[in-house]
């Protein structure tokens, strides 16, 4: 599997991809050690009381591709398709490229299709700068910080805090959502300024501390980002913030 | 447009994946993750926890 996403040129996380197995043996959890042992992977229990071998109808060792809508986008079984031979491996990877294709932005507006259509149940013709729901962020500001656009009472909520470095010296930190995966085609900037006139940019990954993935269908992880040079010492004061472009801009 | 991929006949246990066309809307559930070395050990994990992202479902047995 692995390698099928290597030879489609990146790692799962750029493209957003997450693999999951069910153990379909309903109600019989014997083996799940054994199978799941080397492995980081959700490994779920079906059961009768739930039974999503019932809900989905699969077949044995089908591997189901599913969309950001939670879409079924296809399926390729595993049993019939010797991932040893390279044909079967390129039905897969093409099945994957597809899937991976409908993480775009067709309109071309900067807001993700599947978020639009999430989020406004199919209206794409809302814009970055108008604001759906008419609170105080924008489309684009709730999208790419991971708020709710048809939700006034749910807003970006990016916070500022302070960490001490090993030698006792104070960097400023911030946390805010971002949109998981390259296929967003966003960049984030973290920028710090010491008078609140002057900003420094820095890139994301070059001060990031923490990542956290909450798992809660909104597209994105929440990170930690630290400035890069820490508070000068007498300092009264300190401003860090995180801006977010397009990369076609 | 199907889009049901088998290179070899491989009948379904049940109806909706072998009827099913691209772009059906799943249904969703809530399954515990028994791997303890995954992330989610111990969390109940759902379809919907991976909506915005592409993800491979695969079902198979552990015996």
């Amino acid at each position: 599997m692995q390698q099928i996403v290597n030879e489609i040129g990146s790692e799962p996380a750029d493209y957003n991809i997450e693999f999951l197995g069910v153990n379909w043996d309903t109600d019989d959890p014997g083996g799940n050690a054994l199978i799941s042992d080397g492995r980081d992977l959700p490994w779920l229990q079906d059961s009768f009381a739930v039974n999503a071998k019932a809900l989905w109808g699969p077949a044995y060792r089908d591997l189901v591709v599913v969309g950001p809508r939670n879409e079924f986008i296809g399926v390729v079984n595993l049993t019939a398709n010797d991932m040893a031979l390279e044909i079967n491996r390129e039905v897969l990877k093409n099945l994957l490229l597809t899937s991976i294709a409908v993480l775009q932005d067709e309109d071309g507006d900067g807001l993700g299709d599947d978020w639009e259509d999430l989020s406004f149940a199919g209206d794409r013709s809302e814009t970055p700068g108008g604001n759906r729901d008419k609170d105080t962020g924008s489309n684009f500001s709730e999208y790419v910080l991971g708020s709710g656009a048809d939700d006034p009472a749910s807003l970006p909520t990016p916070t500022v805090g302070i960490e001490e470095g090993a030698g006792g010296e104070r960097y400023l930190t911030i946390t805010f959502r971002r949109r998981l995966g390259k296929m967003a085609g966003l960049v984030y900037l973290v920028e710090h300024s010491a008078d609140m006139n002057t900003w420094q940019s820095s890139g994301v990954a070059a001060v990031e501390v923490e990542s956290i993935n909450p798992y809660d269908g909104s597209g994105t992880v929440i990170v930690t980002c630290r400035a890069p040079v820490p508070i000068p010492a007498g300092a009264s004061a300190g401003a860090v913030r995180v801006r977010a472009l397009r990369l076609s801009d | 447009m199907k889009r049901l991929i088998r290179l070899a006949s491989v009948p379904a246990a049940a109806l909706l994946l072998a009827t099913a066309s691209s772009g059906q809307i799943l249904a969703d559930f809530k399954l515990p993750d028994a791997n303890p070395t995954s992330p989610r050990f111990g969390e109940e994990v759902s379809p919907r926890d991976y909506r915005h992202q592409v993800s491979l479902w695969y079902f198979g047995s552990a015996l």
